[in-house]
């Protein structure tokens, strides 16, 4: 299982700045499918599962291919629990403002 | 000792921005990161207002019929929302800014007044309009078709809260949430378990990791001669959409994919949103103008 960790190469760290959004946001991404994945049992079946390495350095190209298929997976969410209507308070709203 | 949910500091902050309240909490925050996260979200809404002159999607709108360097962010939001003109068949459309503004709403909705002036003539669209915008990613510009608008009214929202809370993620936040006006984008550690309950019609659902939206008719609202507008436009008649349905709540994989089908489904009707929805693969809540809520069947209530 891949380890959580901030990216550990300086060089790789000012290029992603230096890219913009997209680098950054996809290697957040692969972080948070790393964390989800650490958190369960099996990967997410949402379709976004992506094969890049946190804390390995990544191409751009590989990075912004992460984030769109992040961004652009089935939009179902078809894991076990992760929509249940309950009878607790709300610690946000969608109504909007 | 282990640390729970519960143990977490919650983070939360209140703002406005991209005309809306926006709400970002993180769970075990750093001020940092909340502080990344407000500056990132003004740092979207001054790239794609259409309400400020020097925005790219105004730049966008000003040099329709040719390419325009544009940034990678507005190269994804113009690609996402055509993508969702494509899923919808269409009834989710980006291009129809030229409508939304003959129904008044011509300026950021905290200056919108009410005016007398009926509306001008029929608006004309070409429904083949969204499909012929040309994204070059390589080279990083968008050419609108001639004549062409781009309004990324609900959509910008959406994508906007599903790329910061990447970017807080980034950060090591083991949970978080970016609400945009009800446009909203939840994941990992809720404050008090690992789920995140968001109020949607009447009832309470729990998600995890998630985009939620809901597009509506009877919030930014304003009068024209007399007459009650809004804001979602139907594609079919040009005008703001009379379709039965006041509300609709999707949850999806990611915000920019709630947002869409929200609107889309809207523009069903009450009748035909929730098996539109289920088509589409998403889940979601319809409410009707006489207050009665439809769900998929993940969202019933259990007896």
């Amino acid at each position: 299982m891949t380890p959580l960790r901030r990216p550990r190469h300086p060089a790789l760290v000012a290029r992603v700045l230096a890219a913009g959004l997209s680098v950054t946001a996809a290697l957040a991404i692969v972080a948070a499918m790393a964390r989800d994945s650490q958190r369960r049992a099996a990967p997410a079946s949402t379709g976004r599962t992506v094969e890049v390495r946190i804390g390995e350095d990544v191409s751009d190209a590989e990075a912004r291919a992460a984030l769109r298929s992040w961004l652009e997976g089935q939009p179902h969410l078809d894991r076990d629990g992760s929509l249940t209507v309950v009878d607790s308070p709300p610690d946000t709203t969608t109504a909007p403002s | 000792m282990a640390v729970t949910a519960a143990t977490r500091p919650v983070l939360r902050h209140r703002f406005d921005v991209m005309g809306s309240t926006a709400e970002v909490t993180l769970v075990g925050g750093a001020p940092k990161a909340m502080s990344a996260a407000v500056a990132r979200l003004h740092e979207l809404d001054r790239r794609w207002s259409r309400f400020r002159p020097d925005s790219e999607i105004s730049r966008l709108n000003a040099d329709a019929g040719r390419p325009v360097p544009v940034s990678p962010e507005t190269v994804l939001l113009v690609d996402l929302a055509q993508q969702g003109w494509r899923r919808t068949d269409g009834r989710y459309d980006p291009t129809l800014l030229a409508a939304v503004r003959r129904a008044g709403y011509t300026d950021d909705f905290a200056r919108l007044r009410a005016v007398a002036t009926p509306l001008p003539d029929a608006a004309v669209h070409d429904p083949r309009t969204c499909g012929r915008i040309i994204i070059d990613e390589v080279a990083g510009t968008i050419a609108l078709p001639d004549g062409g608008g781009f309004d990324p009214g609900g959509i910008g929202k959406g994508l906007a809260a599903d790329l910061v809370s990447a970017d807080v993620a980034a950060r090591g936040i083991p949970g978080g949430c970016v609400n945009i006006g009800g446009d909203l984008r939840a994941w990992g550690r809720g404050p008090r378990d690992d789920r995140w309950r968001v109020a949607a019609a009447d009832r309470t659902v729990a998600v995890t990791d998630a985009g939620v939206a809901t597009s509506g008719t009877e919030r930014r609202t304003w009068v024209v001669a007399g007459r009650r507008m809004h804001h979602l436009i139907d594609p079919t008649t040009l005008d703001p959409a009379d379709t039965g349905a006041t509300a609709v709540t999707v949850i999806a994989s990611a915000a920019w994919q709630a947002e869409v089908y929200a609107l889309a489904a809207l523009l069903s009707g009450p009748v035909r949103a929730c098996a539109d929805l289920r088509r589409w693969g998403v889940d979601g809540l319809v409410v009707d103008d006489r207050g009665r809520v439809r769900t998929s069947r993940r969202l019933r209530r259990r007896p």
